[in-house]
């Protein structure tokens, strides 16, 4: 027979109570706070992973803004390429109508005036601005980027790139390299640049990089205008590039045509693989977010259960204490 | 029959005598039911030596007579082998207990996993440069990724003081041990006199025994400790091979701070700091925790270098009297093959291991991350096109530059046999590191675009790349590149990091994301280690210790019992003295009837 102190009685029924009070309090503590981690000792693996799960989910919703961002900025640039795209399908019209040999001298110049009215609004939308930033300036966001030199009656007979040219591109040729251009991170190492870069788009025909007149969006329209106004035919007459290249001015105005009709392309791809990613990352939030509520987050109902569960062993633990604790035989002398 | 009943009565009046002794042991332990540390005592009774002698001149009765009872000593019930258990275990308990509370500090300053803790300070720092990768040219997020960089640079340096506070705090908490482990020892050694001279008269000094295991168990928590019995009744107190209590005497334990104390005084000197390392447990202490005034060689120079922590460096010594063996020596350093356990040993680890883990990590997480950030700013270009300055700097007046980058890691690399605080390297950087106040309050000065020697400035001053966010995107990217690599590529743009060689092994292949989520986690398992360990041993305490108090405690029952087995002998006993009163009446009056 085990031999039993009071001493011993009192402490190991102490010890219990507190146990058990130590557990309540856990569980309590989980209940209040709704968090199955309260500190890392808790679950250190869990932890590890919980501080993972939070840094992805905290890189993808900084990507989705970059993203969102991103697509404001493109949808912009995508109207304002539209009304370019209007404006020069317009002037390819005049282009046709001036290549007439019905017209006389009036009416060549009523069609230079138009096109001098598309000019200047084309230039209006290349010099586009969203925010403080010109949309169309390349890198150089703070400078205007296409600059117009004009005669004593107020004529454009010049515009210029004054926008910072995308780094190793010739933007006289070729297609637009990604990599090359303002990048904004949307994924893991993944860049998208910022926006169609504004030389390319107006088919700068030479790759000096010192501002000068060779633009071929605008250098086909004021030369046609000035045909026009020297009441020229504009099938006869030849369209002269840059590097002094000739064709023909409706080839030319097609070849502008097709280039705005590719940035209009690239930003529709840019806008729609954006669109993918934001739901991608909005699906993959959800995924991060269970694993990480999984680890991090309390069962509540398990714990109420095991809170419950507690507390009626701590309330029969403290019963039987109040009862085996007072008397002892010392009570039964007389 | 000759005096037949002078004998009944005197055995009667023994046993009135032995049963009101035995019923005073009785009140004693029912009195110190409650009291720590008492053990239950019994009374032990004989019978008195029987009267009658075979001999010559024997009466010729039919035998020995007995002489009635007496109490022979009284006992104290305790078991030697449970104490030594539980002291043993005591001291485990203590030294984890000491290390727990650290523990709970450091993760309540950590607060992970949260949204407010370090780790998500620095994701904002790093998102304030991924906004601005999207804008690089706006004044407005510009300054916000000023005002980020403060705020991280703010809780960089609420972590480390946060850590070296603790630290003082356990200092002052090792002075407090050390000086109750002191006083626990001079009442010790006090009471050993005491039991000594109780014991020299031949009595039994249960309550005085009682007292002196108490203030061991005591004792045994704070330090360990080995107890030895000497032949005298006193016993000898040993912490490892430290002699702290000899019998009568006491050797104190004494703290230092490292600047306090003379070498002249200490012995072996050429060891000092050997001796030192291995006073305070051997992992991560090195030898310039300590400077004497003195150089271990001898040469009476100083240990030079500053250091931004703490000058305060606490040694443990044993103080030995002046006739100790060898009469210079007056003090011995503790070193960690004594101390194994204890409150005293669980502060020296917390303090030495633990604390300054969790510093020596976070000053290299720090470390990592600004030399790196500083070293792609350096390759950007700000508003004006002028190339990107260090945004984190460090006072020159602690390291050798002041430029972060520049530090080496000397010693963490493990050089410890110089064992000097080594200027050079960035200890203390957590603590010491500033936003360059070059850069403080001009926002334009953050390099976000790439440098281009072909793109000027424009006329209004700034720079025709100022809508690029190259080295933006790279400086958001550092928080996912390993802290070793040595390039940064974003898109065609690379930006060439210097060598990692001053970097230590396990940074460079950890970025500095996964260095701080690893730093949270590790003291997460240590720490859950810690209470695992110290529960179990709680647990094994609690047993031992029920375990004795089964054997030693006052059962109140019991002792109910016996007081009524006594209550009734004496009674019984008392009506013999009546009886033998009519016995003695019968006699004296047989002539007169």
């Amino acid at each position: 027979m085990m031999r039993v102190s009071n001493t011993f009685l009192h402490e190991r029924m102490l010890y219990d109570i507190q146990s058990v009070m130590s557990r309540l309090v856990r569980a309590q503590n989980e209940l209040s706070s709704g968090k199955r981690i309260l500190k890392p000792s808790d679950d250190p693996l869990g932890t590890a992973l919980v501080l993972r799960w939070r840094g992805q989910i905290s890189k993808m919703d900084r990507w989705q803004k970059n993203i969102e961002e991103l697509q404001s900025r493109f949808e912009m640039s995508e109207s304002n390429l539209d009304t370019v795209k209007d404006l020069l399908t317009r002037a390819r019209d005049i282009f046709i109508r001036g290549g007439s040999d019905s017209l006389g001298p009036d009416e060549k110049k009523a069609l230079a005036d138009e096109l001098d009215q598309i000019l200047q609004e084309l230039v209006n939308r290349m010099n586009a601005k969203y925010g403080d930033r010109y949309l169309f300036a390349g890198a150089d966001v703070l400078h205007k980027p296409f600059e117009v030199q004009k005669d004593a009656t107020g004529k454009i007979t010049a515009v210029t790139y004054h926008g910072y040219p995308i780094p190793s591109r010739d933007p006289s040729t070729g297609n637009l390299n990604d990599e090359a251009w303002l990048p904004v991170e949307v994924g893991e190492g993944v860049t998208m640049p910022q926006n169609v870069p504004g030389d390319w788009a107006v088919m700068k025909e030479t790759s000096s990089t010192t501002p000068s007149d060779d633009l071929k969006m605008f250098r086909v329209i004021i030369q046609a205008r000035d045909a026009l106004l020297q009441d020229k035919n504009l099938s006869v007459e030849q369209y002269t590039d840059a590097n002094g290249n000739q064709e023909a001015f409706l080839d030319t105005i097609d070849k502008v045509l097709a280039r705005v009709g590719e940035a209009l392309s690239y930003i529709g791809t840019k806008v729609e693989r954006l669109q993918g990613l934001h739901t991608f990352y909005e699906k993959m939030r959800v995924n991060y977010e269970g694993l990480r509520s999984k680890l991090e987050d309390a069962d509540v109902a398990e714990v109420y259960i095991t809170y419950s569960k507690e507390q009626l062993v701590y309330q029969s633990a403290l019963k039987v204490a109040s009862n085996i604790l007072t008397p002892s035989l010392i009570d039964y002398i007389r | 029959m000759l005096g037949a009943g002078n004998i009944a009565l005197e055995i009667a009046k023994r046993s009135l005598g032995a049963h009101m002794l035995l019923m005073d042991v009785v009140s004693h332990n029912i009195a110190n039911v409650n009291t720590p540390g008492y053990t239950r005592q019994r009374g032990v009774v004989e019978t008195t030596y029987p009267f009658g002698v075979p001999g010559m001149g024997y009466m010729g009765i039919p035998g020995q007579i007995g002489t009635g009872v007496e109490v022979k000593y009284i006992q104290r019930l305790r078991n030697d082998f449970l104490d030594r258990q539980f002291r043993q275990e005591n001291g485990v308990l203590g030294s984890e207990e000491a290390k727990e509370g650290v523990y709970d500090v450091i993760e309540t300053m950590l607060q992970e996993p949260s949204d407010i803790g370090l780790g998500s300070v620095m994701s904002a720092y790093f998102d304030a440069w991924q906004e601005l990768s999207v804008t690089p040219e706006d004044p407005a997020i510009r300054n916000m990724v000023i005002e980020r960089t403060k705020n991280l640079i703010d809780t960089f340096h609420h972590y480390a003081n946060q850590l070296i506070d603790l630290r003082s705090e356990i200092d002052f908490q090792i002075g407090e041990t050390v000086k109750k482990i002191n006083t626990l020892a001079h009442q010790i050694a006090d009471l050993n006199g005491k039991i000594e001279q109780a014991l020299a008269a031949n009595q039994r000094p249960n309550d005085l025994l009682d007292k002196r295991d108490y203030l061991v168990d005591q004792l045994s928590k704070l330090v360990n400790v080995r107890v030895e019995k000497l032949d005298n009744g006193g016993i000898s107190l040993f912490v490892g091979s430290m002699n702290i209590i000899d019998d009568r005497r006491v050797n104190p334990i004494e703290v230092f701070k490292n600047t306090e104390i003379n070498a002249s005084d200490v012995s072996d000197l050429s060891n000092a700091t050997t001796k030192f390392v291995s006073a305070y447990g051997n992992k991560g202490w090195n030898g310039d925790k300590i400077r004497f005034n003195g150089s271990p060689d001898g040469d009476g120079g100083t240990f030079s270098g500053v250091d931004p922590y703490n000058t305060s460096v606490n040694t443990l010594w044993v103080k030995f009297f002046s006739d100790s063996p060898d009469e210079s020596v007056k003090y011995v350093a503790l070193d960690n093959k004594s101390l194994r356990s204890g409150k005293l040993f669980g502060l020296i680890e917390a303090r030495d291991d633990v604390i300054w883990n969790a510093l020596e990590k976070l000053d290299k997480l720090v470390w990592g991350l600004v030399s790196r950030a500083n070293e792609v700013h350096r390759q950007g270009a700000d508003l004006h096109g002028n190339a990107g300055e260090d945004i984190f700097l460090v006072p020159d007046s602690i390291y050798t530059s002041s430029r972060p980058q520049d530090l080496v890691a000397t010693l963490y690399a493990g050089d410890d046999s110089s064992g000097l605080w080594k200027s050079s390297n960035f200890r203390g950087i957590a603590a010491h590191v500033y936003l360059n106040p070059d850069i403080d309050g001009h926002p334009e000065r953050l390099a976000a675009a790439r440098q281009d020697p072909t793109a000027g400035v424009g006329s209004d001053g700034y720079y025709n790349l100022s809508g690029d966010s190259t080295v933006a995107v790279a400086m958001a990217q550092l928080r996912d590149i390993n802290m070793g690599q040595t390039s940064i590529t974003v898109n065609n743009y690379t930006i060439n990091l210097a060598s990692p060689a001053n970097f230590t092994s396990d940074m460079t292949l950890k970025s500095t994301r996964e260095y701080f989520d690893s730093w949270v986690s590790g003291i997460g398992s240590d720490s859950e280690n810690n209470k695992t360990i110290k529960k179990n041993v709680e647990n094994l305490t609690k047993m031992l210790d029920l375990k004795r108090k089964q054997e030693s405690g006052v059962n109140l029952d019991e002792e109910a019992a016996d007081l009524i087995r006594f209550q009734k002998a004496y009674n019984a006993s008392a009506r013999l003295v009546s009886v033998m009163e009519q016995v003695m009446d019968t006699i004296i009056n047989l002539g007169r009837a």
